[in-house]
């Protein structure tokens, strides 16, 4: 009997995820040591190897999701594996965006560093979700929810790479260590610059996150309560991030504290994003 | 075989009061050329600058040696060179003595970067003089490559090597957009000049010099062409509104104190400041590194960042000089060539005009086809002919003057116009 044309569509995803499932973390490593080799010398073959390689990287990473998506049939952001890979992509494109406007390659081993650790702390986690066709899960506000949480937090983690890019050239310079670290960073100024754009920015999405969940959720999920938490812990990540902007903006606290407040904001995202996650989550169950 | 001398003095043979006598101003190099060219050189080209004089000469006869273009060198420019005080290098080593200066390795400062643009204007001077021939031209374009080889393919010319250039560098690591910063520079005299300059030239158009006496501050100002004077007595009060603070003056005390500094800090609202202290002994307390939000650097550290660098430059020559040596090679090949290429070159004019000028006599006997493919027939056997005695002559490129020897066999037996 012929197979039918749904049946040969599987097919070529379950075949188009198991070839980009198998290429994408060997493309993550190889990305992280050109850009890394990059680093280290600036002027050796390896740097311009550094964008092609990234476009590689982003473009199994989108067919890899791509074909997830329709596979499982919905967006990829109700669990843990699909929010850190979510995250390692978004991660990704936003450096991309980044390393095309200002033309600053110099950070691009941390962040796809960094990715990459998103993508393995994925892999670690099980990516068979279902979720039925009624599930509330499936609520365009849930969507929405979900999709600015992850702008959100790629914001924050943006800001966190460049905050502690920041803390490791100011200590470079107050040491007099005017190594490697010292040449191939950016000045201070500009890495405190981009690290506050990027909290900035994460803040707004979470702040949008968080509205979008405060005024529909509690009508769509059942369950719902202001004491999960994953909600305080998400509220509290709100806290310190906007503390250490207001403490930025109207309160001109010199660079470095602001660094500072916004890596425990960091932290305290992480924490969210893993222990509070997987142990301690109620409705946040992503089922 | 054309030889080549390389004659001169440096750094590194003679002191700066010898090395300023021998130099010669950009308005002395063509009547110094031609005097070369007139006694001297088939070909020449004079490398001139504050750490070098040096001559590259191709001899127009075998009688003239290195000693005699010194001695010409000395009365050119009256005044009598040690022995010790000159170098005198011929053939592959001249050659390679020019390479390694474009590369900057040959610097006082190894590195040095302008080096290179100095190496390409005594090659467009004596190209202009109409001094240059092929040998020179060549050892040239290849110095010329070699340095920037060097520069690309190496770290050879990277990571700052003097003190004001290390402080804006400094200045750079820290501040963004480093154009829009404040800079105040405290003291007059060369350093604080020197710095002053860097800054402007990486951009920072807001600076102010101050000076005990400010005679010398608007004298300075008025030698830049740029810059702000701000009164000695009210840089303290001032001090907050800058960013970058560079002290270099002669005062055997602290010109900025802590207090001061703190204050300032303190009015700036946690915005950072970098101080850098270039005098020797201090003039900026160096409890100042300890107040938040500024950055106080004195010649110690900005020495190790030199030391650092030269060090790296250091670890770099190896492969500067193999990239040379790969470029000599090259040079040495095509100058092994060079005696008999003028023949070959002649040679094959020979032939290809006798075969055209029999072609167009008999073109009318063929048809267009017929024409085009015994026109491609001739081309073969013309090469063919040409192509024995071609091979006799590159063949003897290891031993010049066998190659010397057959060219001028070649000559006659061809009827070739004889070499000038």
């Amino acid at each position: 009997m012929k197979p039918s044309p749904k049946v040969i569509f599987d097919c070529y995803l379950t075949w188009l995820i198991n070839i980009t499932s198998a290429l994408l973390t060997p493309a993550y490593c190889a990305a992280v040591a050109v850009y890394g080799v990059a680093l280290l010398r600036p002027e050796g073959w390896a740097k311009r190897w550094t964008r092609p390689l990234l476009l590689v990287v982003l473009t199994i990473h989108a067919l890899l999701i791509y074909a997830e998506t329709v596979f499982f049939g919905h967006c990829l952001v109700y669990s843990p594996f699909e929010l850190m890979t979510m995250i390692a992509f978004t991660v990704m494109l936003t450096y991309l965006i980044v390393e095309l406007v200002t033309g600053e390659k110099g950070t691009g081993a941390f962040f796809l560093g960094l990715a990459l650790f998103f993508q393995i702390l994925s892999g670690m986690f099980s990516p068979d979700v279902s979720v039925s066709a009624d599930s509330p899960l499936l609520e365009y506000a849930v969507g929405l929810h979900i999709s600015t949480a992850i702008f959100g937090y790629t914001g924050f983690t943006m800001s966190a790479v460049w905050g502690v890019l920041y803390l490791m050239q100011h200590h470079e310079i107050k040491a007099n260590r005017f190594g490697l670290l010292y040449n191939r960073l950016p000045s201070l100024g500009l890495l405190e610059r981009m690290s506050a754009v990027a909290a900035v920015a994460g803040l707004i999405f979470l702040s949008a996150a968080i509205v979008i969940a405060l005024l529909w959720l509690p009508q769509v999920i059942p369950g719902f309560t202001y004491y999960d938490p994953k909600v305080i812990a998400t509220v509290i990540v709100w806290i310190l991030y906007a503390t250490a902007i207001v403490m930025k903006y109207g309160m001109h606290v010199d660079q470095r504290r602001f660094i500072i407040f916004s890596l425990a904001g960091f932290a305290g995202l992480f924490l969210s994003m893993t222990i509070v996650n997987l142990l301690l989550s109620g409705f946040h169950s992503f089922r | 075989m054309s030889q080549i001398f390389a004659i001169g003095t440096s750094h590194k043979h003679a002191p700066v009061k010898v090395r300023e006598r021998v130099a010669f101003a950009e308005e002395e190099l063509p009547e110094a050329l031609a005097e070369l060219q007139e006694s001297f050189a088939k070909e020449a080209a004079i490398l001139s600058t504050c750490n070098r004089t040096e001559l590259y000469v191709v001899p127009k006869r075998s009688e003239v040696t290195p000693d005699k273009l010194m001695g010409w060198l000395s009365d050119n420019r009256d005044v009598e060179l040690g022995p010790n005080q000159f170098f005198s290098l011929s053939a592959h080593s001249a050659a390679r003595h020019l390479m390694e200066v474009a590369a900057g390795i040959d610097s006082q400062v190894i590195g040095d970067i302008q080096i290179i643009g100095q190496v390409k204007e005594a090659y467009q001077r004596a190209k202009e003089n109409s001094s240059l021939g092929p040998m020179l031209t060549r050892l040239f374009e290849t110095a010329l490559r070699s340095g920037k080889r060097v520069k690309t393919e190496t770290n050879l010319f990277t990571g700052a090597v003097s003190v004001s250039y290390v402080a804006v560098e400094l200045a750079r690591k820290i501040f963004y957009p480093l154009e829009s910063q404040h800079a105040l520079v405290v003291g007059a005299g060369n350093t604080g000049e020197l710095t002053a300059v860097s800054l402007y030239g990486r951009g920072v158009r807001g600076v102010s010099v101050t000076n005990r006496t400010a005679l010398r501050a608007e004298e300075l100002i008025g030698r830049l062409r740029f810059g702000k004077l701000l009164q000695w007595e009210s840089m303290i009060e001032q001090l907050h509104r800058y960013d970058i603070v560079i002290v270099a003056t002669g005062s055997r005390d602290y010109v900025l104190s802590y207090e001061a500094v703190e204050k300032a800090a303190a009015a700036r609202s946690g915005h950072q400041m970098l101080i850098v202290d270039l005098s020797v002994p201090r003039n900026v307390d160096p409890r100042v590194s300890e107040i938040p939000n500024v950055f106080c650097k004195d010649l110690n550290d900005l020495n190790s960042v030199i030391e650092t660098n030269v060090e790296k430059r250091r670890e770099e020559i190896p492969k500067a000089e193999a990239i040379i040596t790969k470029e000599l090679e090259e040079f040495a090949a095509w100058h092994r060539v060079a005696p008999v290429r003028p023949v070959i070159a002649d040679l094959q004019q020979h032939a290809e005009s006798i075969a055209h000028e029999m072609l167009e006599a008999n073109r009318g006997r063929f048809s267009e086809d017929d024409f085009k493919n015994i026109e491609k027939l001739v081309g073969s056997v013309v090469k063919k002919i040409i192509g024995l005695p071609m091979s006799h002559l590159l063949n003897a490129r290891e031993d010049p003057e066998t190659a010397i020897r057959r060219a001028e066999h070649v000559r006659d037996l061809f009827g070739l116009r004889k070499e000038e």
